[in-house]
């Protein structure tokens, strides 16, 4: 505790310091909330001048960005089903439809208070067991088991946003067959490239979220315009209600803890911890055809998970100088600049600079939550623009997203094929949560299984030879034969 | 409005031939790699085979007569408007999917300084402005603060045209930045 005192003296005892996390907390916000430019831009924007700073407002100031960056890019994607960041794509799910409900400023009202909770709960678990965690997990979770994890979530994500199980597994396939277009994960041999250099690299993650929710609902509402039959969504200012909130708690704890773990592990880090947490809401659901609809679950469990796993991604950069994902690489980038090195000698070495990193991350998702607040009664009034200004200036931030990234305009194409493509799959209920989960999940999943496959000798049998591999994989399997039998169950009850 | 049975069939159709044709393009990589003998098709054909299964079941599930019970209960599987509807696809629907094509294309060739304002009229206009001081204000303000946002304060990397449009939209940004 005295060490949390110290690091948040040092934090706001400084003019300087403040500055800096003000400027980091407003950056980040701001960043995340813009398509294509998130908070991974600004940190590399930023990387060389963190040379000129002390290393401790350095690294406090990217654990800052890292906080509000993922919050921020909530706000897009509940008012425009544009997600700021892949990590934010989930949230759109539900809290695109809860905004066409007249019921935008509820979502951002979940959003901004399970982000701060998210974030809070993993800055307090990462001061109290950022080593014995650290040591469990990563001696624990190798490839095998996180095969098994994402197969796992994977039963569910055909379940999600279609009301037939039938094209909701198609979506799936389709997302998972998106995902394999480019080089394979062991040798890079071409799949499906059809001799294209910009295929080889693998179709972008961003062009294709932007294209599926982004165009295509312009281009649904915009049809829905010129024949006369557009609904303006209606407003409403509303916090949601401690009641409203308490209903939720158990979503919330699942989420943190869902989020925090995945945070901990190499590699998966908020993107799959959001992902992982909207299956298991829609899992644990006793309304799970809600999902999709507006329904507040699927904006507390993604944005809950994807707060918790930055704090949790802290505790291997820090314990054992492993990063989580490309921002606390950059971390190490700020260290290396400091002529620091991270590493289980850091908390001896400079425990200053890692109390202010904890104090800071832990302070700004307290400040989010009321900056939130007041956000929350605010932006909602940016529906007020009529859509017929709406729809162009969508499509422009959407095609900059797009473009900004790599600089290539077969992203734009691509964006702009994926919303024709995402119209037609919407209109005939295919499911595009679950064409984007196969995306993003297919491409970790495939670079597992290639690796597990090879420690178990490429027997798939194996993974029920380790036990947490084994009982993800049961439950996976058991999932899928749950999700038949109860739309069987309808059928002969019809 | 619940779309025949022949849709279904479409929509099947549609389904295996993408998986025909990803099996019969997984046949260039499916030599067994050599520090990984399943080889890179492995992959794909495990998710090939998931979508086939998938397919059949869509196919026959469509036929049985609880299905269209079941539709009935829970409303219909399809949005507002049945897909294979397309009455009142006038020239107004077709340039909202054409028109962003189209800009994409002409600013690869002519820059997205230049592009962009005749972009912004054009699709307001299409999506029912018809006032000429609305669609002016609003176009060139939306576009002033776009030039703000991503050339003076983020300097954002936007496309910059070929050949001579290249120099020229170069000049301009001079000029802004």
């Amino acid at each position: 505790m005295q060490d949390f005192i110290n690091g948040t003296a040092l934090l706001f005892g400084d003019p300087f310091g403040i500055a800096i996390f003000i400027g980091g907390l407003l950056g980040g916000l701001v960043f995340g909330a813009i398509p294509g430019l998130n908070a991974l831009t600004l940190a590399a924007v930023l990387l060389p001048f963190t040379a000129w700073i002390p290393a401790e407002y350095a690294i406090m100031l990217y654990g800052v960005i890292y906080v509000s960056g993922v919050y921020g890019g909530a706000i897009t994607a509940i008012l425009f089903n544009i997600p700021g960041s892949v990590e934010n794509a989930p949230t759109a799910f539900d809290g695109y439809p809860m905004t066409r409900n007249g019921e935008a400023s509820k979502a951002i009202g979940y959003a901004v208070t399970c982000s701060a909770i998210g974030g809070t709960c993993s800055a307090i678990l990462m001061m109290v067991a950022t080593e014995p965690v650290a040591d469990f997990a990563i001696s624990t979770f190798g490839p095998i088991e996180i095969t098994a994890l994402i197969f796992f979530g994977l039963t569910v994500v055909a379940g999600v946003g279609s009301k037939s199980l039938a094209k909701g597994w198609i979506s799936l396939g389709l997302g998972l067959m998106l995902g394999a277009i480019g080089g394979d994960p062991v040798a890079a041999t071409p799949r499906f490239t059809f001799g294209s250099l910009y295929l080889a690299g693998g179709i972008g993650f961003v062009p294709l979220i932007l294209g599926l929710f982004a165009v295509s609902e312009v281009f649904i509402q915009g049809r829905r315009l010129v024949r006369g039959s557009y609904t303006t969504p209606k407003l409403s200012v509303s916090y949601p209600s401690v009641a409203e909130f308490w209903s939720l708690k158990w979503a919330i704890v699942r989420s943190t803890i869902i989020g925090w773990f995945s945070g901990i592990l190499p590699g998966v880090g908020a993107t799959l911890a959001a992902f992982l947490s909207y299956n298991e809401a829609v899992r644990w659901s006793k309304h799970p055809e809600r999902f999709g609809h507006g329904e507040p679950e699927g904006v507390v469990a993604p944005e809950t998970a994807n707060n918790a796993a930055t704090g949790a991604a802290m505790i291997p950069l820090l314990a054992l100088g492993l990063p989580g994902g490309a921002l606390t690489a950059m971390m190490i980038g700020v260290f290396n600049l400091h002529d620091m090195e991270v590493g289980p000698l850091i908390m001896i070495e400079a425990p200053e600079l890692v109390w202010i990193l904890f104090a800071s991350m832990f302070w700004a998702s307290v400040a989010i939550l009321l900056l939130g607040m007041v956000e929350s009664k605010c932006i909602v009034h940016l529906l007020r623009i009529p859509f017929t200004m709406l729809a162009p200036g969508i499509l422009i931030f959407s095609m900059i997203g797009a473009y900004a990234l790599r600089g290539n305009i077969f992203d734009v194409y691509t964006m702009f094929l994926a919303g024709i493509a995402g119209y037609f799959l919407r209109r005939s209920d295919y499911s595009v949560p679950a064409i984007v989960m196969g995306v993003i999940l297919g491409q970790i999943g495939e670079n597992s299984m290639a690796q597990a496959l090879t420690m178990l000798d490429y027997s798939f049998i194996g993974f029920f030879s380790e036990p947490i591999s084994a009982v993800f994989c049961g439950a996976g399997l058991i999932t899928i034969a749950w999700g038949i039998g109860r739309r069987a169950y309808k059928f002969i009850r019809a | 409005m619940r779309p025949g049975p022949d849709w279904v069939k479409v929509e099947a159709l549609a389904w295996s031939v993408f998986i025909g044709g990803a099996f019969a393009l997984s046949l260039d990589f499916d030599e067994p790699l050599r520090h990984y003998p399943p080889g890179a098709a492995l992959w794909p054909r495990i998710i090939l085979f998931g979508m086939a299964v998938a397919t059949v079941v869509l196919l026959v599930s469509r036929f049985l007569p609880q299905t269209a019970r079941l539709e009935r209960e829970q409303g219909p599987e399809y949005l507002d408007e049945a897909p294979n509807d397309l009455a009142g696809v006038g020239w107004r629907t077709t340039a909202v999917f054409v028109l962003p094509m189209l800009w994409t294309y002409a600013m690869h060739q002519l820059g997205f300084l230049l592009v962009t304002p005749v972009f912004l009229i054009a699709f307001t206009w299409l999506m029912g402005v018809r006032s000429k001081r609305t669609l002016l204000l609003f176009s060139f303000g939306f576009y002033a603060l776009l030039v703000l946002l991503f050339y003076k304060l983020i300097y954002t990397p936007l496309p910059m045209g070929a050949g001579m449009f290249h120099t020229i939209n170069g000049e301009l940004l001079a000029l802004i930045q």
